[in-house]
């Protein structure tokens, strides 16, 4: 079912958490919250989920408003069918899977032997039937992530949300994990929203990305949207773009200045907004032996300082002369693995290098009118 | 409560299993070995002698024709004596001791339980204070209880049904009966289930009732199907703990119940030991039956506890769901004032007034307000008597000593247990553990026949305490000494002897000195425990050793002396408050 949030407000003892969010999450839309740690994404799942009461600000489910601050609505927790994977599961410990999973199902007046049923084909789906009935302090990790997962979609939830549930995994259950989480969202076509702090899961998953930061959404788009063409300098470091150096325009609107060091740097588009950075993505830097040759745009001479063999490729941190290190991820080629301590050229495709406010203007806006 | 603090609250589970030493230097086999008896051998001696031989004498006493005395142990085997569970009178004090465990248990849940439930999960008001109010009746031992409650409610002048005539009204309190025992039980347990309920339920991880309330469970399905299963174990814990203690307690069924003609198990120990000629094969036999109910208890409650550990805690952003009462906050909190005006107010208001009423007879309260009535001089006569002050001293003599004896000795058991290879270590820590099953009434009988026995002349003198309460205090010793080795890295120590000190001075220059803050904590619970105790030596007291305890007991069951003795109890809770909470800061300092 549609989600619906607009202009929701948060504050723990004062301390605003969440500041005029507006999210709408399309029926059988997966929606990924991206964001660094404490930016508020568990709190804005909360506040759907009805755990929390906000501040202001008012949530639709489908057709029924569940939560309005002006018109006096809040409807509680358990009558607002709503699905949540808690960060600990929270798979009570104390019953078995089955009963785990069957609960939301009693609780909506289901006969048992129905309930029962219903409750053993949702498990065979996430490929838990063969431990229905063992107790569920016995699952392991990742029996207890679908286990959970399970229990949430019994209820046939209007909106499944999913508080991090690989972040307690080994790394390639993980893998195997989003890809079925993936798949299990596709085929039944559920409404969900994903919170997340690792960029790869928010790519897989996602129909569209939510970057949260300082409890604002900061971009909401597609996955391709968000790589290509990240709405800041911040939300591009955060999605890995690891030169990211402040700049101040020149006398020409295509050449730009490092504000620490005396480089200038030829770029495709200006400057628009006062405080800005050139983002450079690693892979985008093309580091070779020095050459003699003069004349390329962009083209600095510089010395190998860290070289990483990375298998397919090599990580380069190249020390810039008068300029900064800059971070270089290169193809295996014919140059081999340029030592540390060689002279090198390194040059920067002109249409590569992303001009981007420092802030989301909002997010720089509201911390205005914050302070 | 002489019998009350003698497992502690939390905790019943074997402590965990002792993780085998890496040896810092290769040692050669032999030596090892040898290595490996010297250090639990002689513990193994000491502790076997102090706690075996008195259980082993009551053991043979059942089983044989007559009681062990100098110079004559019998080994004439019978099962004659078993006849005397046929007894109607044993089985009638079989049947109240049970019934009064049950009842009483069941009673100190509900106030436990519920109190724990409002403090941790609700927003009742005063949350703080009902806090405090759970814990309190801890201070006050249960025979100063059962006392002042004998003093509140006996049917003729107990202070109640004055005050009760006073009103016009002619209902009659009587806590010499049955329900006045159970009740006054349950009053007095009630803390231990309030510890361990309100522990559980404010450990709880708040998601998994979130998961519920977002799962379609309003809050009283949630409780019903969450909060309250997942505190099971911790209800079901303090309810076995809680039957064991009424079980084996003896003073307040001697206070109250014997009075009324109604027996327990205790009491019915008691009685045909220090009936004359006493009947000693009888009594120890009876108590094998005791010892057996509470082995079988204790078991059973091991077992439960063991099967079930829900990881219920984590250590994420904890913030428990609180229920709002709504309009039953009030009566919430009339309930937890009710408690606290029985559990606390009345029973030292009793005492007080008794200890400066003049007259020993009063047949309203409108007496109290001719002059000259009240007189609280008695406080000055007994805080400047000798007679007193002998008293007090031999308590504090007996129980300093027992204290500092039994934290040495616990320590060194712990170490051995916890530390080292050492073999016999399991044995060693089995039996220490002894004494926790062997209830107070028992081992009293056993300490005495020992003592009398020993070509060592210590019975009759203050000694004899001393080494009683070594005995009985042994397993709270060894626990919470065990706990806090535990808790210190062993690595501390170990690179003290990699950098070329010799293992003893490794431990007292390093391992002592962080365990400095714990172990005074466990010496002063074992003060307290010491302080409190009353069933041990009853048996092996004697005019020159008598300690306050057994003061207030018998100027209370020999009675005239009221006033005293109602003035002594008071300066005795202060005393027990003094040391009870000491612990507590220093227990505290440790986080
Ligand atoms: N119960 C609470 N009481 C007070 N402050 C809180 C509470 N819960 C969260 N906060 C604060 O609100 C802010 C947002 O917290 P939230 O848990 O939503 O962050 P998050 O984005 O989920 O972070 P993480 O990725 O670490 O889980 C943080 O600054 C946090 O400290
Ligand atoms: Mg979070």
């Amino acid at each position: 079912m549609e989600v619906h949030i607009e202009d929701l407000r948060l504050a723990y003892n004062g301390v605003p958490a969440i500041r005029d969010l507006s999210l709408t999450i399309g029926d059988g839309e997966s929606i990924v919250l991206l964001g660094q740690s404490g930016c508020g994404k568990t709190s804005t799942m909360r506040c759907v989920a009805g755990l929390e009461e906000p501040t202001g600000g008012s949530i639709r489910i489908g057709e029924r408003t569940v939560f309005d601050a002006v018109a006096n609505v809040n409807v509680p927790s358990h009558k607002r069918n709503v699905g949540m994977v808690f960060q600990s599961y929270a798979v009570w410990p104390h019953k078995t899977v089955l009963e785990n999973v069957i609960f939301p199902l009693r609780m909506k007046k289901v006969g048992r032997r129905q309930a029962r049923a219903d409750g053993l084909k949702t498990l065979e789906l996430v490929g838990l039937g063969h431990l229905a009935d063992r107790g569920a302090s016995l699952l392991s990790g990742g029996q207890m992530q679908r286990g959970a997962l399970a229990r949430s979609m019994a209820m046939k939830p209007s909106v499944l949300m999913l508080d991090e549930p690989l972040s307690n995994l080994d790394a390639r259950l993980r893998d195997d994990l989003r890809v079925e989480l993936r798949r299990i969202q596709v085929e039944q076509g559920l409404t969900s929203l994903y919170v997340t702090h690792d960029q790869q899961e928010a790519l897989a998953l996602a129909d569209r990305i939510a970057i949260m930061r300082d409890g604002i959404i900061a971009q909401l788009g597609t996955p391709q949207q968000i790589y290509s063409t990240p709405a800041s300098a911040a939300i591009a470091s955060f999605l890995g773009v690891t030169n990211v150096f402040p700049v101040t325009s020149t006398h020409s609107a295509n050449r730009v200045t490092l504000i620490e060091h005396p480089l200038e740097l030829a770029v495709d588009e200006p400057i628009e907004y006062p405080e800005s950075s050139a983002c450079i993505r690693p892979d985008d830097i093309d580091v070779r032996p020095r050459e003699t040759r003069i004349g390329e745009r962009n083209r600095f001479a510089g010395e190998v300082t860290v070289a990483v063999f990375q298998g397919a490729s090599i990580r380069y941190q190249v020390k810039l002369t008068n300029g900064p290190v800059i971070d270089a991820i290169c193809p295996q080629n014919a140059h081999g693995v340029l030592a540390v301590g060689s002279s090198v050229d390194v040059s920067i495709d002109p249409s590569s290098i992303m001009v981007l406010p420092n802030e989301v203007p909002e997010v720089r806006v509201s911390e205005r009118v914050a302070a | 409560m002489s019998v009350t603090l003698d497992r502690p609250p939390v905790n019943n589970a074997p402590p965990p299993a002792p993780k085998p030493a890496p040896n810092p230097t290769v040692t050669p086999r032999r030596r090892m070995r040898i290595g490996r008896v010297v250090v639990s051998g002689p513990l193994l001696l000491l502790v076997g002698f102090l706690v075996l031989v008195p259980v082993g004498f009551v053991v043979l006493a059942a089983f044989s024709t007559s009681v062990p005395r100098p110079g004559n142990i019998d080994f004439a085997l019978t099962l004659e004596n078993f006849r005397t569970l046929a007894d109607p009178s044993v089985m009638k004090a079989t049947g109240n001791s049970l019934l009064i465990a049950s009842l009483a248990t069941l009673l100190a849940l509900i106030i436990g339980g519920f109190l724990a439930f409002i403090t941790a999960r609700s927003n009742v008001p005063f949350r703080a204070f009902i806090y405090a109010i759970g814990l309190m009746p801890l201070f006050l031992p249960s025979y100063v209880g059962a006392l002042a409650w004998a003093i509140l409610g006996s049917p003729s002048a107990g202070l109640l049904n004055v005050a009760l005539r006073d009103l016009g009204l002619d209902a009659v309190v009587d806590v010499y009966s049955f329900g006045g025992v159970v009740t006054v039980m349950a009053i007095f347990y009630a803390p231990y289930a309030f510890l361990m309920i309100h522990s559980a339920m404010s450990m709880m991880n708040p998601d998994l009732e979130d998961a519920a309330g977002v799962h379609g469970g309003s809050m009283a399905q949630t409780l019903k199907n969450v909060t309250f299963p997942l505190a099971l174990p911790a209800i079901l814990g303090s309810g076995l703990l809680i039957f064991i203690l009424v079980l084996e307690n003896f003073p307040v069924a001697q206070v109250l119940a014997t009075p009324a003609g109604i027996d327990t198990l205790p009491t019915y120990i008691y009685r045909v030991m220090m009936a004359t000629p006493a009947r000693g094969n009888d009594a120890a036999t009876v108590a094998i039956v005791l010892v057996g109910f509470v082995l079988l208890l204790t078991s059973l409650q091991r077992r439960y506890l063991a099967k079930r550990s829900y990881t219920t805690v984590t250590g994420k952003g904890m913030k428990a769901r609180r229920v709002d009462l709504g309009r039953a906050k009030w009566p919430a909190v009339v309930f937890a004032g009710g408690y606290f005006l029985i559990a606390v107010v009345l029973p030292l208001l009793a005492l007080l007034l008794t200890a400066g009423r003049v007259s020993p007879y009063m047949s309203s309260f409108r007496d109290l307000a001719a002059p000259g009535a009240l007189d609280f001089s008695v406080f000055g006569e007994i805080l400047s008597s000798a007679a007193f002050f002998g008293v007090a001293g031999n308590s504090i003599f007996v129980s300093v000593l027992a204290a500092a004896l039994g934290t040495a000795l616990a320590f060194a058991v712990a170490y051995v247990i916890n530390r080292t290879r050492a073999r016999g270590r399991a044995l060693l820590e089995g039996i220490s553990m002894v004494p926790l099953a062997v209830p107070h009434i028992v081992l009293g009988i056993g300490l005495l026949w020992t003592w009398l026995i020993m070509p060592i002349p210590l019975y009759g003198t203050i000694w004899v305490l001393v080494v009683a309460f070594l005995v009985v205090q042994m397993p709270q010793g060894l626990r919470s000494v065990s706990a806090s080795i535990q808790a210190t890295h062993r690595d501390l120590e170990d690179s003290a002897v990699m950098l070329g000190a010799r293992r003893a001075k490794a431990i007292t220059f390093v391992t002592l000195p962080l365990m400095k803050v714990t172990l005074a904590s466990s010496f002063l619970l074992l003060l307290m425990l010491s302080m409190r105790e009353l069933t041990v030596p009853l048996f092996l007291y004697t005019t020159d050793t008598k300690i306050l305890s057994i003061e207030i007991f018998d100027l209370f069951e020999n009675g005239g002396a009221a006033q005293e003795a109602a003035a002594m109890s008071v300066v005795y809770c202060v005393i027990m408050f003094i040391v009870s909470y000491l612990p507590q800061r220093f227990g505290n300092q440790k986080h």
